[in-house]
């Protein structure tokens, strides 16, 4: 021990200075000396046995290193756990070596700690996440063993007990043709590619590898990492997905009605074929183009821009590309994605073939009536012929008997048949008139007042109170004649019913009001009402229960008035509690002021 | 026939015994109807629906019943029926006067009733005339149901000497077609 007295210094400084533990044992395992990091770690340490120092332990460990170290002189490094100044679990590395001191035993251990807890932790964190991340991850070595599979692995491909990654992913007996494994050992890069294997059921598994080189120090690649996705899901939910398209591509093109996309500035995203038929122009002409005002007409503007939501058009006309006026329904609405407004589509119906069906349609029932007017015309006819025959009878038989009374009661029933004559050729030319009404902005609610108050007076000669009951509505495009003698028509009907009924309070009331859409008339008498036979025929041609008052042609008329405004004519009716007569005409179907 | 009334002596039947119930909704129809049968010195009786016709029939029971068959609150056929389903009223004759009888209306509803009627036209002892009927076959109709003779006043009938032409007349109605009467209607418009 000659060195020079500074270096003594030095080393004393140096010992207490560096971050790892330093302490001197004696045989007996007291810690003699130690250094500032290990008071850091396990706290004041001078006179303490090391047992209780590091594993706040009573009495020395069962396989304490120290020991062997004082028995056989060899210097040894052990992984231990111990207790830190603040009870926390620490790991660490502990050199243990002999002090020479010159005797033939040591007398003392030096031993030297370094703190692993961190390097542990992360070492854990690791470990944990190769366990646990979603992919299988296994490390293959150069003869194509699987060394270690994760737990996905595991139970996905079976336990890897050296196999070879072909027959564990795969349950192939030799080396894959596409080794992804294999380029990684040949070029040291990461590589990605995509493979089916086969499970532990024998169940398809596709998978999307990466394969990255691990190498430790020496250049050669010695292991290579497969980091494998599952791709089942992700496959099933493309392959719904493209269904889904295929399906919703085939429902768009074979529409019967045309349908057209727009993105939100206006352009032309997607036509169907109906689209084109009904626009005269290809796909390929329209695609990212505005669409031809001629076929979006001025109230679609608000949904194309998306300050709209819908709008719904029953009966419009476009033009065709030829100039043609094509009947259509119109439907626009927004597209609003996660609420954000992408563009808009127009559902354009083309009503050209149903507008014709329904005039054949017409065309057909107006012959059925021809029919029916035939049989009907013949029977009126005839009933006025018997008239006739009875008027003439009664005529001359008073004649020949020289009763002036008789012969005055044949000539009334003969003027009376007359009359009728008249009344069947005024209806009948009513009925048969062309098939044009002609139609101007009318207040429906006016004419409904009007002809109440037409029969009012009449009406109240027989004690019957004639009530208008008449909203103030919307004014209508409607021909005011016609509706007029419908109305009147009705009420006519209603004041006969309650002259023949036997109810003390006879009341007949008109009715008008909105209903939805619908312009709704209605005529309610508190008469004698219809039973079930009568009903079923009051809507045949020249059926009468009036008597010589009725021609049987009011309600036919009637009826064909409403179907010329688009309307239905409906009745309710119980024997001996009075009829309901209603007239409905929904708005959207009314003529139009520019057709025709 | 004659020798068999003789035999049967006191029964031959007299109009004066006769009763006939007109049923028509039509007032003129039925004042015809019932001036012609009370001319040849019948008893007649008015209903003008058929609720009024069951009532009749009620308080006094006729010999014959001429019934119309569209009619307001009941109909002809009703009244038909519930007089078959009466034991007491089912013999009693009925002759049926309608115009509707090519309606369709009428056609379906008879066809429904088809057991009702067939037991009074075909089989039972009444019969079916269309309108319009002239005074001679109304009349003679009903005597032969009820096995009664009376004199036919001919000045009283002068006008059947225009049977054929209304006969002819009815013919040309009952077969009027669509075109026929699009072109009637059209000469009428102008």
């Amino acid at each position: 021990m000659n060195a020079p007295t500074w270096r003594e210094g030095l080393r004393a400084q140096l010992i207490d200075e560096i971050p790892s533990g330093v302490m001197v044992i004696d045989s007996s395992l007291n810690v003699v000396d130690h250094n500032h990091a290990i008071d850091c770690c396990f706290g004041e340490a001078r006179g303490r046995k090391c047992y209780s120092l590091t594993k706040g332990r009573d009495e020395p460990c069962d396989d304490c290193h120290a020991l062997g170290v004082f028995r056989d002189g060899k210097q040894r490094t052990v992984e231990q756990k111990g207790i830190d100044v603040l009870g926390r679990k620490v790991h660490y590395l502990v050199s243990l070596t002999p002090i020479p001191t010159g005797a033939d035993e040591p007398e003392f251990v030096a031993a030297i700690t370094t703190d692993l807890t961190a390097a542990k932790q992360l070492q854990g964190e690791y470990q944990t996440l190769f366990e646990k991340v979603p992919c299988f991850v296994a490390l293959i070595n150069r003869d194509h063993r699987v060394v270690k599979g994760n737990e996905l692995f595991r139970t996905t491909f079976g336990e890897p007990m050296g196999e070879e990654c072909y027959r564990l992913f795969k349950h192939r007996r030799e080396p894959c043709p596409d080794c992804p494994a294999d380029r990684t050992f040949d070029d040291g890069e990461s590589h990605m590619s995509q493979h089916i294997g086969v499970n532990r059921e024998g169940k398809p598994v596709p998978y999307l590898v990466f394969t990255t080189p691990i190498s430790r120090g020496d250049e050669k690649v010695s292991h290579v990492m497969e980091m494998a996705l599952d791709m089942t899901e992700l496959r099933d939910l493309e392959e719904r997905l493209s269904q889904a398209n295929v399906l919703r591509h085939a429902l768009v093109e074979n529409s019967l009605d045309a349908i057209v996309v727009f993105d939100d500035r206006q352009r032309i995203q997607l036509v169907n074929r109906a689209a084109e038929k009904l626009l005269g122009r290809s796909r390929d002409q329209m695609i990212g183009r505005r669409i031809p005002r001629r076929v979006a007409p001025k109230e679609l503007d608000g949904v194309l821009s998306g300050k709209k939501e819908r709008v719904v058009l029953h009966e419009t006309f476009v033009t065709g590309e030829a100039g043609d006026r094509i009947p259509v329904r119109l439907a626009g609405f927004v597209l609003k994605p996660g609420g954000r407004f992408a563009g808009s589509a127009l559902i354009t119906q083309d009503l050209r073939e149903i507008k014709q069906l329904e005039h054949e349609k017409l065309e057909a029932e107006r012959l059925a009536a021809v029919g029916q007017t035939v049989a009907g015309l013949a029977h009126g006819i005839k009933n006025i012929l018997t008239g006739l025959e009875g008027g003439m009878y009664v005529t001359s038989s008073g004649l020949k008997k020289g009763d002036q009374g008789r012969v005055r009661q044949g000539w009334e029933m003969l003027e009376r048949n007359m009359g009728r004559i008249s009344d069947l050729t005024r209806s009948l030319l009513a009925f048969s008139r062309g098939e044009a009404i002609e139609c101007q902005e009318i207040r429906p609610s006016e004419i409904a007042r009007e002809v109440a108050e037409l029969f009012r007076d009449s009406a109240a000669q027989y004690g019957i109170d004639v009530v208008a009951e008449v909203d103030e509505v919307e004014p209508a495009w409607m021909d005011p004649e016609a509706l007029h003698s419908c109305l009147a028509n009705l009420i006519s009907n209603a004041i006969d019913a309650c002259q023949i009924s036997d109810e003390p309070d006879l009341k007949v009331r008109v009715r008008l009001r909105e209903e939805g859409s619908d312009l709704l008339f209605e005529v309610i008498d508190t008469g004698c009402g219809m039973d079930y036979e009568i009903k079923q025929k009051v809507f045949t041609s020249f059926f009468t229960t009036k008597g010589r008052g009725g021609t049987g042609l009011g309600l036919l008329l009637t009826r064909k008035i409403a179907q010329q405004h688009g309307g239905t004519v409906n009745l309710s009716s119980e024997p001996g509690r009075g009829t309901t007569f209603e007239l409905r005409f929904p708005r959207h179907r009314l003529p139009k002021p520019n057709a025709n | 026939m004659t020798d068999v009334a003789e035999m049967v002596g006191a029964d031959v039947r007299r109009p004066e015994d006769m009763t006939v119930l007109v049923v028509d909704d039509e007032p003129d129809v039925a004042f015809y109807l019932g001036s012609v049968l009370e001319d040849a010195g019948l008893n007649v009786v008015f209903a003008h629906d058929g609720d009024q016709a069951l009532d009749a029939i009620r308080r006094q029971q006729p010999d014959l019943i001429s019934l119309d068959l569209v009619m307001p609150r009941k109909s002809g056929i009703r009244v038909l029926a519930e007089l078959r389903r009466n034991p007491k009223w089912a013999r009693i004759p009925v002759v049926i006067v309608t115009a509707h009888a090519r309606d369709p209306e009428v056609r379906r509803e008879v066809g429904e009733h088809a057991d009702v009627l067939s037991g009074s036209v075909i089989t039972g002892p009444s019969m079916y005339l269309e309108k319009p009927v002239t005074p001679q076959k109304y009349l003679r109709g009903i005597c032969d149901i009820l096995g009664i003779e009376v004199e036919v006043d001919q000045s009283g009938l002068s006008i059947d000497s225009h049977a054929e032409l209304r006969d002819e007349a009815k013919n040309l109605l009952d077969g009027v077609d669509a075109a026929t009467l699009e072109d009637v209607l059209g000469r009428l418009r102008q």
